[in-house]
């Protein structure tokens, strides 16, 4: 075995608390305590080491000040090995590795559990929600391949999370881009530089072009856009985009299944600024004109949400019911059951 | 570092520059250890994507989720061609017997966390918010080196959300704390970074709070 045998007087000090220091310890005989202050309460705790026991790893390994003191309490004998030594030694025997790293896990779950402990959990937003924010950030920026995977992990993960219809919907217009782009844009590192908090450059937005066919990529980044702007709650400023988008005359072919989509996001606009008169007349265009339209449920739901905050109980759980008769099922369902349990 | 092939053939994963190799808030319990190409680890703070770090081969990163069953904190994406080992709790041991140098890599990295996340710990047990963003600059200094005695002016590349994050407080009320210390000439308050005109003040009276709490 490498390393030096040391000798230390009961009463002597083999490091202080605060110190540097890259040697590693192995008790072969006396007592010798750890004193360190503990970080729940900073009263000081001790600790001994039993014999064949490692000592002053941690900081040695990670080269930062030692945590504890180490106090000889009755005459001692310690192997004392520099840093290469010990991963000399750590290669030539496995099991200390995977020992140290079960007790070092085992630290820092427990100081992550304290860290927890002190924040305020209602902050930690919802993961799911987040996941699929993250997806909604990189079609902003028109990322489409990293879009793509984001919304299709949120799929994998959330089979029935509160965004699958909007991951689905956002997977296909991100198909269709891709399709009619070539490759998505991918910002490549040279443009940037790590950690300097600038933004990353702005990727480049398909360009306006009157050419046939390319209408509908165009409008389905500007209809992301506004999407983005909701998630936002920019309200406003999402429905000025949108109202620009419909009356605008730009959807050309193969780009009217926009159409009832704007419909009902200018809806939840108009709901989400309180002109709840004017939301539900977008609700109902939507569903006089295109009853057949995915949005449909939704629509009707968002209708009943709006009586039910004018205090039209009736209405709105004649609006709710509709949800529930109509099919496919969705997870608007479960919605409309429980709203209409707060009516009664 | 070297890996004979039939690692690679076991556990060998190839990305295309731009491919995605896992995101932030996604579920994961794998830990990849980087053969070819260089990897950037980002992370999306108000509304902008941050480069946090760039990986190159024969490192290895998302060793946090063998630990724990939180999900990914940031996302990873492949800069170039990329190639790399996956590995997941259970073939971690085989790893560790073909190839210990790379354990005692992940040791190193272990006690690392674990230093950082003590030192985190102690921003949040200071008694007030003032003192807590006082303390959040001055572990952000020593990360990079920085000696807290520093009177001249020290230059952040965070955002009030961030330092909101390390101190467990909401970012409005840091932002708060902030311009009060802009008004009162401590700081200077940007969109994408925050200069702190006098590290050694904020230090003092961190110190003076530490010392205070554990007299009672």
């Amino acid at each position: 075995m490498p390393g030096t045998l040391r000798n230390y007087k009961t009463g002597s000090i083999i490091y202080f608390q605060g110190d540097i220091g890259d040697n590693i310890y192995v008790l072969k005989s006396g007592v010798v305590s750890l004193m360190y202050p503990s970080i729940e309460t900073g009263e000081e705790v001790r600790e001994n080491i039993r014999n064949g026991e490692f000592f002053g790893v941690k900081s040695a390994l990670a080269k930062r000040p030692r945590e504890e003191t180490a106090v000889v309490l009755k005459d001692a004998q310690a192997l004392v090995l520099t840093n290469d030594e010990f991963e000399f030694l750590l290669t030539k025997n496995v099991k200390i590795i995977t020992n140290f790293l079960r007790v070092f896990s085992n630290q820092l779950r427990k100081v992550g559990k304290l860290v927890h402990s002190f924040l305020d959990h209602e902050e930690v937003g919802d993961n799911q929600a987040e996941l699929f924010k993250i997806g909604e950030y990189y079609l902003k920026k028109h990322n489409y391949k990293q879009a793509q995977y984001v919304y299709n992990t949120y799929l994998k993960h959330y089979p029935s999370g509160t965004f699958v219809p909007q991951a689905k919907e956002r997977l296909e217009a991100i198909n269709d881009a891709l399709e009619g782009k070539g490759s998505g844009t991918y910002t490549s590192m040279t443009e940037e530089k790590p950690a300097t908090g600038e933004p990353s450059p702005p990727s480049q937005k398909p360009k306006d072009t009157k050419e046939e066919g390319k209408e509908g990529v165009d409008i389905a980044t500007k209809y992301y856009d506004a999407i983005s702007l909701f998630s936002q709650e920019r309200y406003e400023e999402a429905y000025k985009l949108f109202k620009a988008l419909r009356s605008s005359g730009s959807i050309g072919e193969g780009a009217e299944e926009y159409v009832p989509k704007i419909e009902y996001e200018i809806g939840r606009c108009l709901m989400a600024m309180k002109e709840y008169k004017e939301a539900v007349i977008a609700f109902t265009n939507l569903i006089k004109n295109y009853p057949k339209d995915e949005n449909v449920k939704d629509a009707l739901f968002n209708i009943g949400l709006v009586y039910k905050m004018q205090g039209n109980k009736e209405k709105a759980a004649s609006f709710f019911q509709k949800v529930l008769k109509m099919l496919p099922e969705s997870p608007i369902d479960r919605k409309a059951k429980k709203e209409l349990a707060s009516l009664n | 570092m070297k890996m004979d092939s039939s690692m690679f053939e076991k556990f060998g994963v190839n990305y295309q520059q731009g491919d995605i190799l896992f995101c932030e808030y996604e579920p994961g319990n794998e830990f990849y250890l980087l053969q070819e190409g260089r990897v950037k680890v980002t992370k999306i703070v108000s509304d902008m994507e941050k480069t946090l770090d760039i990986f190159h081969p024969g490192d290895i990163f998302g060793e946090m989720a063998i630990l724990e069953d939180q999900p990914r904190s940031a996302t990873a994406i492949a800069v170039d061609k990329v190639k790399v080992l996956k590995f997941n709790k259970e073939n971690f041991n085989l790893l560790m017997q073909s190839n210990p140098q790379l354990a005692v890599r992940l040791l190193k990295i272990f006690s690392n966390r674990i230093y950082d996340a003590k030192r985190r710990l102690l921003i949040l047990t200071l008694p007030d918010i003032e003192s807590k963003v006082c303390d959040a600059f001055l572990m952000l200094a020593e990360n990079q080196g920085i000696s807290p005695k520093t009177t001249t002016p020290t230059t952040f590349s965070s955002t009030v959300e961030e330092i909101a994050n390390w101190c467990g407080e909401k970012p409005n009320k840091v932002k708060e704390v902030l311009i009060s210390f802009s008004n009162s000439g401590r700081t200077q308050l940007f969109e994408d970074r925050i200069i702190v005109k006098n590290l050694y003040e904020l230090f003092r009276l961190v110190r003076s709070k530490r010392k205070s709490q554990s007299k009672e």
